[in-house]
């Protein structure tokens, strides 16, 4: 929680670049881009992982119901 | 006394993904991140003109709705894509209509699109004339970059199916790129020419 105010103080010095920080339409076009690539690769890698994850989940429910081994059956 | 034990025999398991479709996939967030730059780069220069003077007046126009027509066509030839992917599933000889004229439309796509740039370069539209001729160079060829060696692709997978040498995951492999390609022309498509 400390940190959070010096994050917050780096966006300033980051708009200084005087194509990102001319202000108006411009900044705000940097800003949103850069949350765009931000969040981008976060959500593309994060949706492998999730398929990957609801997959192994359906292939371990369809191959193992009980997730126990197969109890001997009585022979008559 | 002996005693039982039940052991499990190791089942031979599937992969979730082939290699070639989980390999294709990384290659497609990569190269997403470079169309994300692009139109990231393109809307920040952009956003430093005035209302209006985006292109520049002095820049000739986009022909929007002929890229209307050919974006229609690649979009249609990513549907049969898929449809040729289903009917691979049945037999090779069902799948060669369908992939061979989803490979006619990328090709036209990329056709029409040459055609294009060489009327655009004509009327004074170059990689130099202006921000916007650069941005719509860089963008515009690297999706034909893409576009293009995903048709040589497609082209070699059909010989191959036409012999019946075809593998499933390669062939799941190239349709998943082709579907990218398909897929990210509109974004570029809105984003540089509407």
């Amino acid at each position: 929680m400390a940190l959070l105010p010096v994050l917050m103080m780096l966006s300033t010095p980051a708009l200084a670049c005087p194509v990102c920080g001319g202000g108006g339409a411009n900044a705000q076009a940097y800003i949103d881009t850069m949350i765009f690539l931000s969040a981008l690769p976060l959500l593309l890698l994060g949706g492998v992982a999730f398929f990957f994850w609801w997959k192994t989940m359906r292939v371990t429910v369809d191959e193992e119901p009980s997730g126990r081994l197969p109890q001997a059956r009585p022979q008559p | 006394m002996s005693t039982l034990r039940l052991v499990r025999e190791p089942k031979k398991s599937e992969p979730i993904l082939p290699n070639a479709v989980l390999g294709t996939l990384f290659f497609i967030i990569a190269e997403s991140m470079l169309f994300a730059g692009f139109i990231s780069g393109y809307i920040v220069v952009e956003a430093n003109y005035p209302p209006g003077m985006w292109p520049p007046p002095e820049q000739p126009r986009l022909p929007i709705e002929v890229t209307a027509v050919t974006t229609t066509m690649l979009l249609a030839s990513g549907v049969l894509l898929w449809w040729a992917g289903r009917r691979f599933r049945e037999s090779a000889d069902a799948a060669k209509s369908p992939m061979g004229l989803a490979v006619l439309l990328g090709a036209l796509f990329v056709g029409v699109q040459g055609v294009e740039w060489v009327q655009l370069i004509g009327e004074g539209l170059t990689l130099t004339s202006s921000s916007f001729g650069g941005f719509f160079y860089v963008i515009v060829g690297a999706h034909a970059m893409h576009a293009m060696p995903a048709i040589v692709i497609l082209l070699r997978q059909r010989q191959r199916m036409l012999r019946g040498e075809l593998k499933p995951d390669a062939f799941a492999a190239a349709r998943l790129f082709w579907y990218f390609v398909v897929l990210v022309w509109p974004v570029l498509y809105w984003t540089v020419y509407l």
